[in-house]
């Protein structure tokens, strides 16, 4: 093997890393952004997402006024309280708390499951997506 | 042989032997629950809750809380089917039924052959030891709206000790309650 023909592999390499790199740091949020322009919705705003955060809905079951500040807090960058068994959550600003919004499997589940109990039905993508700008600035 | 080579011979043969036999024979229970080693069940149940030791619920409660996960208490906490086999197969291996350890002991022997708690509350001997706490006329400090966070009096729990625990409970505050 020749010295250019090392020089080259090495670059090859080197340049394959790098290409690599980007797609794997891809941003979960804007993944899930994409999908859910895909199924109709867009222009996300983080000011519905913060209105949405607020927005009352009785349980009709228990008769609870349900929110996800309830859980959660108003203030994101401060951590909340399980409105059942009282555990601390941790804040949900990714300013604060790195691990916010850094896996789209969690992000799935997290809002599958809460949008179910706070309003007793799957949220919309346009929910989704606002909520998930207005998270994402905190 | 007189009384003093009786002795002697006695105590030598004991020596000999090294421990008598009785004491070998030594019960492994203990009050301490073992770490939670399983990373699953720490994530999807601790996330809500503190993820309480499998030590406190017999298997046949923990396959009804895991085959009723969509309806958990109310909340939905449904999980893939993987990640639900996986926690189920935790949490039976080390159930009540199935430890080495005093507490867990107590809690099967509260149940009859035919009950199937869902809550670890609800078991006869963790319910009698908390009456009190739950008491509206309890005037103790603190005053937890549920059980569901054993951390709040029992200080030491992240280390599987139940034992170690801290409330107070005044004579003013059981006046204030009982005497008006």
């Amino acid at each position: 093997m020749s010295r250019a023909n090392v020089v080259g592999r090495v670059a090859l390499w080197v340049l394959l890393a790098s290409a690599q790199t980007p797609n794997a740091a891809a941003d979960p949020v804007d993944d899930l952004l994409k999908d859910f322009s895909a199924q109709g919705a867009g222009n996300f705003s983080a000011q519905a997402g913060e209105r949405f955060w607020d927005h009352p809905v009785t349980d009709p079951k228990s008769g609870e006024v349900r929110r996800c500040s309830l859980c959660h807090s108003t203030d994101l960058r401060r951590s909340g309280k399980h409105a059942t068994t009282g555990k601390v959550i941790e804040p949900m600003a990714p300013s604060v708390n790195a691990k916010r919004l850094s896996n789209r499997a969690d992000i799935e589940k997290w809002l599958l499951r809460n949008c179910k109990w706070t309003l007793g039905r799957e949220c919309t993508p346009q929910e989704k997506g606002d909520v998930l700008v207005m998270i994402r600035g905190r | 042989m007189n009384r003093k080579t009786k002795w002697a011979v006695a105590l030598l043969a004991l020596s000999a032997i090294g421990q008598p036999m009785w004491v070998t024979q030594s019960f492994a229970a203990t009050k301490i629950f073992p770490p939670i080693t399983d990373a699953a069940y720490q994530k999807e149940c601790g996330s809500c809750h503190m993820a309480y030791p499998p030590e406190l619920l017999p298997a046949r409660s923990w396959n009804r809380v895991l085959g009723s996960l969509q309806d958990h208490f109310g909340d939905s906490a449904q999980l893939d089917a993987a990640t639900q086999q996986r926690i189920r197969d935790y949490l039976v291996a080390h159930a009540a039924d199935n430890a080495q350890n005093e507490h867990a002991f107590a809690i099967v022997h509260s149940l009859r052959a035919n009950e199937t708690p869902l809550r670890i509350t609800a078991t006869p001997y963790i319910a009698g030891i908390h009456s009190a706490v739950l008491d509206p006329l309890w005037g103790g400090n603190p005053r937890p709206k549920t059980l569901a966070e054993c951390g709040v009096c029992h200080l030491q729990v992240q280390n599987g000790n139940f034992t170690m625990r801290k409330f107070t409970v005044t004579d003013e505050a059981f006046r204030s309650n009982h005497l008006d």
